[in-house]
């Protein structure tokens, strides 16, 4: 849709984040989409003429529509937000749905998960780091992280809080050694973003 | 996938000692280790290790006193067979089949049965409900998902039919999960009290009686009563019955400290300050639990798009 209208739009939220991650948490359905102040109305109409039904929101826009009974619901930010494309992956395996996208990168992942801090963006963070460590930009990611966020997180590893929300979202425990990665991966993501 | 069927000599040996010795019948910890002669650590591994390949169910009884049972052998062969008929068939098809070609029962419970009403917050994985004595066929079948061996008539009797699937009522569905107390678990029972399916199958008086017997009246009435607020406000129309927070409200009592709800969250976020006064709680409710299914989910039951 972005390519065929010239269209800067770009996934966020719980897509993205599938986008760079195997793991599978309680998402959402509703889909989240960033684009620019200046392609709002465009991306506003567009989705009009899909026979979505369209109210404001305070960041942009909601637009609702029913595909074969099933509501879908959009939501449009206003956003400049950097981004990649990578492929998406059904949130089923057995329906094995994939396809291309821009999505937000990494870094612009992790800079806005971790300012949000809700119990959801914390998960959203470690699957990040757990499964895309290596993905990542540090130089990027240096410029405009909170570098105390990380180290917030790092204080949460091995905490009952952490467990209860990672039960909570992963409906199981976290393992052992997984802990010990993320542990580990965040001690070197705090090293290397220091100054 | 079927799983290891063919267990360990050291399992494979306990079991059929106690299979010669209680077949359907039930056993305590204490008879199990006299006719096994095994140290009580061991044998705790044994009998969890049994429970996870299918072989044995425990159920904690009168005076806090677990009993476990040995799982009806033939069900677990007949799982073998269904698992091979059914290889190629995702779980909701498997478990259509198993109840039309083998009559099992069963119930589907949790965040998965939540969201065959609301469609919106996707499952980690299907949580069903089977009977004891399918244990073993069920096990066999449906290896990875999140099997709970306590089916008992009533529930079943209780269940709402969606697509060809046994599922848990929506009234056990919300009450469940406002107990269970979890972010997620919350935003279930609030995605299902604003769907248009649940809202429809919802009888609000039997929510009421649930809510009274698991005694979470003080939370689904705060969480009614927030989802009822920022609907009005948003669209000035409400599936809520007023008179249903107005009767959960006859069973607060004014007194004790006030309990937290939830208890884990990350930040002690304090939502709705005044509605949890009203309920006895100090509520510390992340707001997109509410805000979330009320943006995304209501304008389609309300019928404002």
């Amino acid at each position: 849709m972005s390519r065929k209208h010239n269209l800067k739009v770009v996934v966020i939220g719980g897509y993205a984040v599938r986008a760079y991650t195997k793991t599978r948490p309680r998402y959402t359905k509703d889909i989240d989409l960033a684009t620019k102040n200046e392609d709002l109305p465009r991306l506003r109409k567009i989705l009009e003429k899909l026979k979505y039904a369209v109210r404001d929101r305070p960041h942009g826009f909601s637009g609702y529509r029913k595909v074969r009974g099933v509501a879908i619901t959009v939501n449009a930010i206003i956003e400049d937000v950097k981004a990649k494309e990578r492929t998406i992956k059904s949130f089923y395996p057995q329906v094995g749905l994939s396809f291309k996208a821009k999505v937000a990168s990494i870094e612009e992942l992790l800079i806005s998960k971790t300012k949000l801090w809700r119990e959801r963006d914390i998960i959203d963070v470690c699957l990040l780091i757990l499964d895309s460590y290596d993905l990542i930009d540090l130089e990027k990611l240096k410029q405009r992280l909170d570098q105390r966020s990380i180290k917030k997180l790092l204080n949460l590893i091995g905490t009952r809080k952490l467990h209860d929300i990672w039960q909570d979202f992963m409906r199981r425990k976290i393992g052992k050694e997984e802990e010990t990665e993320l542990w580990k991966k965040l001690n070197q993501l705090t090293k290397s973003l220091e100054p | 996938m079927l799983i290891k069927m063919w267990i360990p000599e050291w399992l494979g040996i306990p079991y059929c000692i106690l299979h010669a010795r209680f077949r359907n019948k039930e056993f305590s910890f204490d008879e199990a280790r006299k006719e096994l002669d095994m140290p009580p650590s061991r044998l705790l591994k044994v009998l969890s290790e049994l429970g996870k390949n299918g072989f044995l169910v425990s159920e904690i009884k009168n005076q806090k006193r677990r009993k476990y049972m040995l799982t009806v052998f033939d069900s677990f062969t007949l799982g073998v067979k269904a698992g091979k008929d059914f290889k190629d068939l995702d779980i909701t098809e498997k478990l259509r089949r198993a109840f039309e070609d083998y009559g099992m029962k069963y119930l589907i419970v949790g965040g998965s049965a939540a969201f065959l009403y609301h469609a919106y917050q996707f499952p980690a994985k299907h949580s069903v409900e089977v009977f004891p004595k399918d244990y073993g066929f069920w096990r066999s079948l449906l290896p990875e998902s999140e099997l709970l061996p306590r089916l008992n008539r009533e529930s079943f009797e209780e269940r709402v039919e969606i697509d060809g699937l046994f599922v848990a009522p929506p009234e056990r569905i919300i009450t469940e999960a406002i107990e269970e107390g979890g972010i997620t678990s919350i935003l279930d029972a609030t995605s299902l009290i604003v769907s248009e399916r649940g809202s429809k199958s919802l009888n609000w008086r039997r929510l009421e009686t649930r809510a009274a017997k698991h005694n979470v009246v003080n939370e689904l009435g705060a969480i009614l009563e927030a989802l009822d607020r920022e609907l009005i406000n948003e669209y000035g129309k409400s599936p809520v019955p007023r008179k249903t927070i107005d009767e959960l409200f006859t069973h607060v009592k004014n007194i004790g400290r006030l309990k937290e709800y939830p208890k884990t969250t990350l930040e002690e976020d304090k939502t709705y300050p005044d509605i949890g006064e009203k309920w006895r709680l100090k509520l510390n409710l992340p707001s997109y639990v509410i805000r979330k299914p009320v943006e995304d989910i209501a304008p389609f039951t309300l019928g404002v798009v």
